[in-house]
């Protein structure tokens, strides 16, 4: 098992039950309570708030991704007419929809709502779309402008006014008020997890480091799908504590850390722990990254105005920002992480992540010194994944790093 | 098989000819031929040219155009859409210089995108972003909308010496909806022109004066018999996609014994759909425009209306089948194509699925538009 040349995390069982338990319980006799699919940057806390339960169809696309189940459902949708050139976690879930007798778990239960939040890409209109009409449910688009100078006053109004826009939209369909206390609270817990989060992955700045990045994709599920829950506080306590211990005792993430990497965009699903590999064989961890790093927005507590809190979170998430500033974040990390060289994967599903890589790695390269390499593959679709190419480029790359040295 | 034009006059000719060049090479000679005019560069139907126009430039659409794709590599992946990488290589060629700005409206992923590596790509003149709403039919959107017209008439006056008055903006509105009011009636009268003058005669008002343009336009039409078309021959089509500046397919359409007789592209009745209320305030009244306009599939609305547009346009003009033109790597529009062909298919309307790149197959797609059009022919 190539998987062994990880040191184990002990609360990895916990994960797992965690996990397992909100796919259970989704699943469940919900007495009532409305289900919703929203997206991964979508103001959860106001649905939870509300008692509504929220299931993430790109969690669960990442899962199936991981299983190497994604292909199959890919398959589905482009039967259906679907191009394969789309995003192939819109591919996995839509697949999912239509032929659920081939899907991990047979699915996600359907939808009484949809919420789907475009401050993370535009694919998700479209694809809510698309499950808004097979399942004829109502559907809310969160409108967040994209955010190429500054966040302007008037973007600040139009997403309150959407949020309230929003409260309204789940009301009327699932006959729920808004109470303000559970919304205080969950906020309080969503921030609560968010810092325990932002902890955990600064902890990544210890040499070795106690962390590389399949550890922090698999461990940012809850962050995603659970944020705003005591379940997740209490999972990234105990995730915390043990990451600390392995600071505390000079415990790295891998067997020999030699050099120290920075991954931006999604992960490899389909090849989580093989791909990452190659660069273990050459003594090199991912010790900081991009993606993971999506969930680190706290909404400002105690104030009047929560919803422009609330808007100011969401709407500012950094694939929401320009090349700029995502270049900016990137040389900050590469500073902060003391890191030697940056990987970019140009995903074919997913065009704002990707399409700017090429400027963003020259000027990255250009404000810190620090070379880079860019692999084009698929965060589902292991159809385009070429593995022997891959490890040729990043050969090449680790033979560039280890002159540097 | 084309109709013969009834277009006499050789002055109009050739301006037809020189709307085509300047279509394929907008900066071509662009001082001899408007010394005095600064053009700015956009790409997209939902982009303010009126408030360029006020501004006191001459909007200059960058369409897809053709050639090789070489420096854009280095700087877009290869499933970036066609129209992104042409016009980044373009760009970067030098052959767009005579630009004095360039506005990306906030559309799909890949228009975000490259609005930011051009800004970044230290191109001879700036890179300015208008981040319209998404989601059109929401509470809050024509607010948003309209700050974001007055911010777009601050940055032109503040970065390009170039303030727009209201007087300006409400002669430019009417400027352009008579444009749009002539586009619509040389579409009804589309039968009257070869393909090639009808395509030349629709799209060069993208990269002309729209002065010009409108004179052009006015002289054609007054020149086309006042008759109604009657024997129309072949099956009727309607084509729906995105940008469209080449003519290879509707041609081809025309060469296998169709007619276009309608079209739902970017570069066609999208860029005149709907006219601006000249009763209005000049920006609330452009704000509007965009709110009412049936949404491109980057564009939300509720009501979701585009099928049944494309519906009823398929009703209204008699088209027995529609032909969807979708540039490969469009995701807004790959996305529609299911809901779109489905609705299609539900009231029996046959239809075609064409993937446009830099390089198609023209062998191949001839046999499939032939045998389109015969399957229309035995319907």
């Amino acid at each position: 098992m190539v998987e062994k040349r990880y040191k184990k995390l002990k609360t990895a069982a916990e994960l797992q039950r965690l996990m397992q338990w909100h796919y259970t319980r989704i699943r469940l006799p919900r007495l009532g309570r409305p289900l919703a699919w929203v997206t991964s940057g979508a103001p959860v806390e106001i649905l939870r708030a509300m008692g509504v339960i929220a299931v993430y169809p790109e969690n669960y696309g990442a899962l199936c991704g991981a299983r190497r189940e994604a292909v199959s459902l890919c398959e589905a949708a482009e039967a259906q007419g679907y191009s394969p050139d789309l995003c192939s976690y819109a591919r996995t879930s839509l697949g999912s929809v239509f032929q659920s007798e081939r899907a991990p778990m047979g699915g996600l239960p359907q939808p009484d709502l949809l919420i789907a939040c475009n401050n993370i890409c535009g694919t998700v209109i479209k694809w809510y779309e698309a499950v808004a009409a097979h399942y004829g449910v109502p559907l809310f688009i969160l409108d967040t402008p994209f955010i190429h100078g500054a966040f302007e006053p008037h973007a600040l109004a139009y997403v309150v006014a959407q949020l309230e826009a929003m409260i309204r939209f789940v009301e009327r369909t699932t006959g729920r008020r808004l109470s303000m206390k559970r919304l205080e609270r969950t906020v309080r817990l969503a921030n609560e997890t968010v810092q325990l989060w932002s902890e955990i992955r600064a902890l990544c700045k210890a040499r070795p480091s106690p962390l590389n990045a399949p550890d922090l994709f698999v461990n940012m599920a809850p962050i995603v799908v659970l944020r705003g829950t005591e379940g997740a506080v209490r999972f990234y306590r105990h995730l915390k504590a043990e990451v600390e211990m392995r600071v505390k005792n000079g415990i790295g993430a891998i067997p020999e850390e030699k050099y120290r990497l920075l991954w931006d965009n999604i992960a490899i699903w389909h090849h989580l722990y093989r791909f990452y590999n190659y660069f273990v064989d050459y003594d090199a961890c991912f010790v900081v990254d991009t993606y993971t790093g999506g969930w680190s927005q706290e909404i400002p507590e105690g104030q009047s105005a929560l919803m422009e809190g609330i808007a100011t979170a969401y709407a500012t998430v950094f694939l929401n920002q320009s090349l700029e500033y995502r270049s900016r974040l990137m040389e900050r990390l590469i500073r902060e992480y003391d890191v030697d060289g940056f990987v970019m994967h140009c995903n074919r599903s997913c065009k704002p992540y990707s399409l700017g890589q090429y400027a963003m790695k020259r000027r990255v390269t250009e404000g810190t010194g620090v070379p880079g390499l860019i692999i084009e593959s698929d965060m589902c679709d292991a159809r385009a994944f070429a593995a022997e190419a891959v490890k040729t480029r990043i050969q090449a790359f680790m033979e560039t790093l280890a002159e540097r040295k | 098989m084309y109709r013969v034009a009834q277009i006499r006059e050789p002055l109009v000719g050739g301006q037809i000819q020189r709307g085509w060049d300047s279509l394929a090479h907008p900066c071509k000679d662009w001082q001899t031929r408007y010394p005095t005019k600064r053009a700015f560069g956009y790409l997209c139907t939902y982009s303010p040219i009126e408030l360029l126009h006020a501004a006191g430039f001459v909007p200059v659409r960058l369409v897809q155009g053709s050639g090789q794709v070489a420096l854009a590599n280095a700087y877009l992946p290869s499933f970036s859409c066609a129209l992104a990488r042409m016009v980044t290589e373009r760009l970067l060629s030098g052959e767009l210089d005579c630009l004095s700005g360039l506005l990306v409206a906030h559309t799909c992923d890949t228009m975000q995108c490259v609005a930011d590596i051009w800004h970044m790509a230290d191109l001879p003149f700036p890179v300015v972003a208008f981040s319209l709403p998404t989601v059109l039919s929401n509470i809050g959107a024509r607010d948003y909308l309209l700050a974001e017209l007055h911010r777009l008439a601050a940055v032109l006056e503040s970065d390009f010496g170039a303030p727009v008055t209201k007087d300006a903006l409400r002669t430019s509105i009417a400027l352009y909806n008579e444009q749009r009011r002539l586009l619509a009636m040389l579409y009804e009268h589309r039968w009257a022109f070869t393909v090639e003058q009808f395509w030349t005669l629709a799209l060069s008002g993208m990269v002309m004066p729209v002065e010009e343009h409108n004179v052009l336009l006015r002289s054609v039409l007054q020149s086309v018999e006042e008759k109604k078309e009657t024997d129309r021959q072949g099956p009727a089509v309607i084509l729906v996609g995105a940008i469209l500046d080449d003519p290879t397919i509707p041609i081809m359409v025309h060469e296998l014994g169709g007619q276009v007789v309608w079209d739902d592209l970017c570069t066609g009745s999208r860029y005149f759909d709907v006219l601006v209320d000249e009763t209005q305030e000049p920006f609330g009244a452009l704000a509007d425009r965009y709110l009412k306009r049936v949404p491109c599939p980057t564009k939300h609305d509720d009501a979701n209306p585009r099928a049944e547009h494309v519906l009823s346009l398929v009703h209204r003009t008699g088209a027995q089948g529609v032909v969807f033109v979708l540039p490969k790597f469009c995701e807004p529009h790959a996305f529609d194509y299911v809901l779109l062909s489905k609705a299609l298919t539900n009231v029996g309307v046959p239809h075609l699925w064409i993937e446009t790149d830099l390089t198609a197959p023209i062998g191949q797609l001839r046999t499939r538009i032939q045998a389109f059009i015969e399957l229309l022919r035995g319907s």
